[in-house]
């Protein structure tokens, strides 16, 4: 498995969030499948030499998120996929994100369709997923 | 009373007329790796001191491991591993003696413990402690302190002078033995990414002044960088902790910025950005040398 | 624990080893000097018994010690080093244990084998001459434990936290004392002093490393033990420098400024030649000549011989006490009128400005030297007793000792019981002394002259000339001193002194040739009105610091001004206490308490009361801006609290801020 964790210190986003965001991706480009086990809080606090209780706060958000799971004495899986939000809800939380996105592309001066197909590239890139799927 | 490990009740010390530690009160929780910033001179070391009872305070009282700082029982003293500025060390005593000398005192010693430090340190044992490098004493110094399995840890200032691989290698042993359990450190620093890598709270220390004790997110969420014209005349901002120039605009690092506040500011045109530790740190540590700091400091008084 | 400690130390301070061959070769030194320094005297000192030799060897053991006791403390105390010392699962007390039986253990180590090998030394044959017993060895002994006592003295002085290296060592002051006490003095005497120096210093010592020297943290017992330990040292510095001072300051006076020696009507100043005789003819006051006797032609530094050369022969445990021998010798003693190489002594005559004037006073029969006349006729100190036998020698060839018979005649009354009885020239039923036979004398040898007195009267024997005369005394109290004394100053005092007795009105003193006709006389012209004396620096320092007793050591103020003076004083003390007390906030109890010590001990009060109590540390208070108390929250002149501080609106706490309370 070439899942690799990395965390840089000196950015303004907390370390367990960086764990957090690099899971999720990992999950969402399929590099972490169902069933993938990762790291123990121990054993990923000793690789990233960070705080065990900074890994176990990641853990436990992912958990909540239903990202991973985690069996009692046999360690942390990557969960089944399962909707957890509403529509509404995942909206929301994308919502920042493409605010970012189409000011930049403004500002820079893209139009529409530049954007979408550089949105459609990125898509299968990361995702290995076809636009309009879901 | 034992979910805290260290409970500092308006602790004060003065050396002569100067007050090195003023009024400090804190608590730290069983299991809590927390960070004591500061810059130099602003009482971390006399701090630790007093909650060791090797120096007693004038004013103000603190406990640690639920004793009275200045009537600490042997037994307790056997479960507070405590490193002292510098890594002293006896430097006649070889690695080997000093393990065995230590390991007299301490019922609880664990020579697995200690050889796995002193091995991540690759030191051999003939060594005497006098030609040690700095980084390998501090290696040792570390490895006496864990090796009894102390509850507590107070490490002051464990990596100063150090390189960064002995640097990351006392990291590494402190996340090693300490992860995981409900074991507490008390640590002093100026390394800023280990603050950022280990601990859980963070407690800022300035000219001799508690100026923040708090979860290490929970600081970092409260403090805020707004960007603004620097040709703009310089608003009344309340929570302004430092300000900076840069080129054209103005940084100001604000905290517990309120909706009202960020408001305002928003409203005159800022820039909100999230800010990095080290960057709040030091605009707290750095604060009273600001152009802003007099009106800052007079508002914080009145309120 | 106290092992591992042990341990560590030793190996720490194994350094300190090196003293072995040093000290040993001073000591070899040290014999081979002293023998050569005395084979041409025929009163030969043994070197092991010589005092120059076992005061040498003292003060190299004492330094070895304080060495000792600095080492094993000094490289803790770094602030680091010190919290790895005390940071440990360990008492302060097991840590200093561990420290002090390493430190005993070097000190044996370094001054044992050198010691043991020069009493060995001594005790085989042919190395010393003269007599050896084992006992002889005890005073070494005694030393050699004395001198342990400057280890722990060390330790202490480099645990405390004085400002400046001269006050860290008060402390010595403590195994100074205990030296002094033990040097002369019998050896159940000498343990004792060592206990009590011991049991002071260890619980200082202990206190000191428990607390790091604070005293506001201490107990009371060890605040008290401290300050038993440093305030002496704290008054008796001050008191020697000003007595310097003074001694500077006051015009030099000779050191025997009334010594009368009459030579052909003239007044000269060398009473004490051996080859002089000088005849005191004492005169009532009815200018009726009662008797007159030769005052005691001795050399000083022969009689010291001679004293040592009799505690060889009968061997007292220490050479420095002869004291607990004089029964051996019979009931005669010498009135030892000090010398000027005497050390100790002659400083404390010089400083005081007495004389040396002995008093005899009976004891059973015997007579004894009690104390020394100062010059208002007070007993200003007890001084030893000096055995003396006259013309007593060694014989180095067989190294025995020839006691030449000498005669003492007392009455059957006072006597012991064990001489023979006989007929004095005087008519008197006497006693002779217990010790002529013992060596063979007969009564008819006897040649000396002595003064003996019983509780009903004065007798003065001269065997030549006046060969036993009885004095009776003129006021018909019981005599119980009398002065043998060519000071006129002394007589006149003591014939004024109520409660000191006086040797019957001497006023005329008269020389006589060798065939007992008279040369010269001089009278002492008259007796009323009292000595002027006058008021010196020194007087005014003794009453400064001992306003009570200043008085009664030196009184030369006349009443009223005495007085005034120390009242004056005691108020300005008093006075000193108030303000200081004011500052520190003490109870009622205690403020009274400490006005009442600084009254009556006016300087030395106030210095106790520096050294006994632990200052405030005062600060400006920020609401009115007096000094106040850091230590107490809340303002001794405004009742304001320290205010917390509030970083303001800038704070971060996640934790709800508990107000501090004190």
């Amino acid at each position: 498995m070439a899942f690799d964790l990395r965390i840089s210190t000196g950015s303004s986003t907390p370390i367990f969030r960086q764990i957090i965001d690099q899971v999720r991706l990992a999950v969402a480009t399929a590099r972490l499948k169902e069933g993938d086990a990762l790291a123990s809080v121990r054993a990923l606090a000793e690789q990233l030499v960070v705080n065990p209780n900074t890994v176990a706060k990641a853990y436990a958000e992912l958990a909540r998120d239903g990202v991973i799971a985690t069996h009692q004495g046999k360690g942390v899986f990557i969960a089944a996929r399962r909707p957890i939000y509403t529509s509404a809800e995942r909206l929301r939380r994308l919502e920042p994100a493409l605010d970012d996105l189409v000011r930049e592309a403004i500002a820079l001066g893209f139009s529409t369709d530049d954007v979408q197909k550089l949105v459609q590239t990125h898509f299968r890139k990361m995702a290995g997923r076809k636009d309009g799927e879901s | 009373m034992s979910d805290y490990v260290i409970q500092a009740n308006g602790l004060t010390r003065y050396f002569g007329q100067k007050c090195a530690v003023d009024q400090v009160s804190f608590r730290i929780p069983r299991g809590c790796i927390a960070a004591l910033l500061g810059r130099n001179g602003s009482g971390k070391t006399t701090l630790m001191r007093m909650l060791l009872g090797m120096l007693e305070p004038t004013r103000g009282s603190s406990t640690i491991l639920g004793h009275q700082s200045l009537a600490i029982p042997p037994e307790a003293r056997g479960r507070i591993g405590y490193v002292a500025e510098g890594h002293p060390l006896y430097p006649w005593m070889t690695v080997g003696q000093l393990a065995a000398h230590q390991s007299r005192f301490y019922p609880t010693w664990n020579n697995t413990v200690y050889r796995s430090i002193v091995d991540h340190f690759q030191l051999n044992d003939s060594t005497r402690a006098g030609s040690l490098s700095r980084g390998q004493r501090a290696g040792v110094a570390l490895a006496l302190a864990l090796a009894p399995e102390p509850e507590l840890l107070v490490l002051d200032d464990p990596s100063l002078g150090l390189d960064p691989v002995a640097r990351r290698a006392i990291l590494e042993v402190i996340i090693n033995v300490c992860g995981g359990g409900d074991r507490t450190i008390l640590l002093s620093t100026h390394e800023m990414q280990d603050v950022e890598r280990i601990a859980d709270r963070v407690l800022i220390l300035d000219q001799s002044q508690l100026v923040a004790d708090a979860e290490k997110d929970y600081l970092l969420s409260h403090v805020q960088e707004f960007i603004i014209d620097n040709t703009k005349q310089n608003p009344d901002i309340r929570g302004l902790v430092s300000t900076r120039n840069q080129g054209n605009s103005l940084h100001l690092i604000v905290a517990n910025a309120d909706e009202a506040g960020a408001g305002a500011l928003l409203a005159a045109g800022a820039q909100q950005s999230d800010v990095t530790l080290e960057d709040a740190v030091i605009a707290y540590l750095s604060r009273r040398g600001s152009a802003l700091a007099g009106p800052a400091g007079q508002e914080g008084g009145a309120a | 624990m106290i092992g591992a400690v042990y341990r560590a130390e030793l190996r720490a301070n194994r350094i300190a080893l090196v003293a072995l061959p040093v000290l040993s070769m001073a000591m070899y030194g040290g014999i081979r000097y002293l023998r050569h320094l005395h084979t041409s005297n025929a009163y030969s000192y043994q070197s092991i018994l010589d005092d120059a030799f076992v005061g040498g060897v003292f003060l190299a053991m004492a330094i070895t010690a304080l060495g000792l006791g600095v080492l094993h403390i000094a490289r803790d105390t770094g602030q680091g080093a010190w919290a790895f010392l005390m940071h440990r699962p360990a008492t302060p007390g097991q840590i200093l244990l561990g420290k002090l039986a390493s430190a005993l253990t070097i000190y044996f180590a370094v001054t044992a084998p050198p010691l043991l090998a020069a009493i060995f030394w001594a005790a085989t044959p042919g190395h010393l001459p003269g007599p050896w017993e084992w006992g002889m060895a005890l005073p070494s002994l005694v030393d050699l434990l004395g001198a342990t006592l400057y280890i722990v003295t060390g330790m202490l002085i480099v645990l405390r936290n004085a400002r400046w290296f001269g006050t860290r060592l008060f402390p010595l002051l403590v195994p100074l004392c205990c030296t002094i006490a033990m040097w002369d003095s019998r050896f159940v005497t000498a343990i004792c002093a060592l206990l009590i120096g011991w049991f002071i210093l260890l619980a200082v010592t202990w206190s000191a490393m428990a607390t790091r020297d604070r005293p506001s943290i201490q107990r009371w017992p060890a605040r008290l033990l401290t300050s038993i330990a440093l305030v002496p040292a704290s008054i008796l510095v001050p008191v020697i420098f000003a007595a310097i001072i003074a001694e500077y300051i006051r015009p030099a006076t000779s050191f025997f400024p009334h010594q009368l020696t009459l030579r052909d009507g003239q007044l000269l100043d060398s009473t004490y030649d051996a080859q002089q005789w000088t005849a005191r003819i004492i005169v009532n006051r009815q200018d009726q000549v009662l008797t007159d006797a030769p005052v005691l032609p001795l050399k000083l530094t022969e009689q010291r011989m001679q004293s040592t050369m009799l505690y060889q022969d009968h061997n007292a445990w220490s050479p420095r006490a002869q004291a607990p021998n004089y029964r051996r010798f019979g009931h005669y003693y010498a009135a030892d009128f000090g010398s000027a190489s005497d050390g100790l002594r002659s400083w404390y005559y010089q400083f005081s400005k007495r004389y040396f004037v002995c008093y005899l006073k009976p004891i059973r029969g015997e007579a004894f030297i009690t104390g020394y006349i100062g010059q208002n006729g007070s007993v200003t100190n007890k001084a030893r007793v000096e055995p003396f036998a006259q013309g007593s020698r060694l014989n180095s060839s067989t190294g025995t000792f020839v006691i030449e018979p000498q005669r003492v005649y007392l009455p059957t009354s006072i006597a012991p019981p064990s001489g023979p009885i006989f007929t004095s020239p005087a008519g008197e039923t006497c006693r002779d002394a217990s010790y002529l036979p013992a060596y063979g004398a007969k009564p008819e040898d006897a040649r000396l002259n002595y003064v003996i007195i019983t509780d009903k009267a004065l007798y003065l024997v001269d065997a030549q000339r006046i060969p036993f005369a009885r004095m009776p005394h003129p006021s018909n109290k019981p005599v119980v001193t009398v002065a043998i004394t060519p000071d006129p100053d002394v007589y006149m005092a003591l014939y004024q002194n109520e409660n000191a007795s006086y040797i019957g009105g001497a006023s005329v003193f008269v020389r006589f040739r060798a065939d007992g006709t008279k040369l010269a006389q001089i009278e002492i012209p008259e007796l009323q009105p009292p000595l002027k004396k006058t008021f010196g620096n020194s007087d005014l320092l003794m009453m400064a610091l001992f306003p009570p007793f200043g008085p009664l050591i030196d009184a030369h103020l006349p009443p009223g001004r005495g007085l005034l003076v120390l009242a004056t004083q005691s108020v300005i003390a008093a006075l000193g206490a108030l303000m200081i007390l004011r500052r520190a906030r003490a109870s009622v109890i205690s403020k009274i308490l400490w006005v009442i010590i600084a009254l009556l001990g006016g300087v030395s009060g106030l210095i106790l009361m520096a050294g006994t109590r632990s200052w405030p540390l005062l600060v400006r208070c920020p609401a009115c801006g007096k000094p106040r108390r850091a230590s107490v929250l809340q303002c001794d002149h405004c009742g304001a609290n320290f205010p917390i501080p509030d970083p303001g609106p800038i704070g971060i706490f996640d934790t709800t801020r508990e107000p501090a309370h004190a």
